[in-house]
């Protein structure tokens, strides 16, 4: 494996930076919906799309570091990951009855 | 706001004994929810896939620093465990959910029985890195346990760690890096799916989720300690409890 091309120490700092802001987005909602404002909803909506982009962002990430470290099988897979995810939203979005 | 501590503990205390013991924390929350709390199993399952995806995100993070996770088996396995993933949230709303019931009380037992047994390491299959003789094994693997973990609303670990250490042949502490960033990518198309759907109970999720992060971490920092025997007794009398609760139900509409 060619680590020594995979930038590690940014995928951590991504995470950990995401972690923190998905976390303070999902404290902000369980405080909204405890005191019942009717915002409480529309914030968890949110927070669910933020968890949602922050774990797109990381397999991107991924896959670009594949792509740096020249391991193209692992980058196209990476990238077939992203397609099933982002495909399967799509379909149900528009092509679900 | 009874309700909201609830979840919030339900959250924490999946969080904290999942991390101290070395589960996910859906095998703990979906029982505390459909016993506890008194959700129904069909809105508990995804609230738990949600709670699961930033559960194993934090557990990565730590796997990450120490160098822990074999990306190409994150990615190959992974794009597997997802497909199985979408295929599991398919079918929960065409599988009853008393099966669903049943199948999780089968979970329930076999975890709180290995943890009985404690943390003796078993024999592997094979002694060096074989994940190009067993990679369709390990393919037809995944897929099934991302159908069967989406479908009960867990994240998977369970399986996929033995799968990791006794089939290919990774160290464990790798197989458990590896797995938590397996099972984040996959729960997190099962809770797009959930999502899109409108199953996931936002009410619910938010205080699940806030609680099973912090758990989390705490967790994580008391799983390095030991676990005494004590602990263990009980968390077993608990599970079986709460296995007893999710199966009495179904048991008395099948007899």
């Amino acid at each position: 494996m060619k680590r020594r091309h995979f930038q590690i120490k940014l995928l951590i700092q991504l995470q950990r930076v995401s972690w923190r802001l998905v976390l303070v987005c999902f404290l902000l909602a369980t405080v909204l919906y405890a005191l019942q404002l009717p915002i409480a909803s529309s914030i968890a909506f949110w927070s669910v799309i933020a968890l949602l982009a922050v774990i797109l962002t990381t397999i991107l990430f991924l896959a670009e570091q594949f792509h740096t470290a020249r391991l193209y099988r692992y980058w196209l897979l990476s990238y077939a990951l992203i397609f099933i995810l982002l495909s399967t939203i799509l379909l149900k979005v528009y092509f679900t009855p | 706001m009874p309700d909201m501590l609830l979840y919030l503990l339900g959250g924490f205390s999946a969080g904290l004994l999942g991390g101290y013991l070395g589960l996910g924390g859906g095998e703990i929350l979906v029982p505390f929810l459909t016993v506890f709390a008194g959700i129904d199993i069909r809105a508990a399952v995804p609230v738990s896939v949600a709670a699961v995806v930033v559960n194993s995100f934090s557990a990565s993070n730590e796997y990450l620093k120490s160098g822990m996770v074999d990306f190409e088996l994150v990615i190959v396995l992974g794009l597997f465990l997802t497909m199985g993933n979408i295929t599991g949230t398919n079918l929960t709303t065409a599988v009853p959910a008393d099966s669903i019931k049943l199948l999780l009380t089968i979970l329930l037992l076999y975890t709180s029985f290995s943890l009985l047994k404690g943390r003796a390491t078993p024999k592997r299959l094979v002694f060096s890195d074989n994940r190009t003789k067993y990679l369709l094994l390990c393919i037809a693997l995944a897929f099934s346990v991302g159908t069967l973990a989406s479908l009960v609303g867990i994240g998977g670990g369970v399986f996929l760690i033995p799968i990791l250490y006794l089939l290919v042949g990774l160290p464990l502490t790798t197989a458990r890096g590896t797995s938590s960033l397996m099972i984040c990518f996959a729960s997190a198309s099962a809770t797009a799916m959930y999502f899109l759907h409108d199953m996931i109970e936002l009410s619910v999720a938010s205080p699940v989720i806030v609680g099973i992060a912090l758990g989390g971490k705490a967790g994580g920092f008391f799983g390095t300690a030991a676990r005494p025997i004590i602990i263990r007794i009980l968390f077993f009398v608990v599970m079986l409890y709460m296995a007893y609760e999710l199966a009495r139900g179904p048991l008395e509409n099948l007899l």
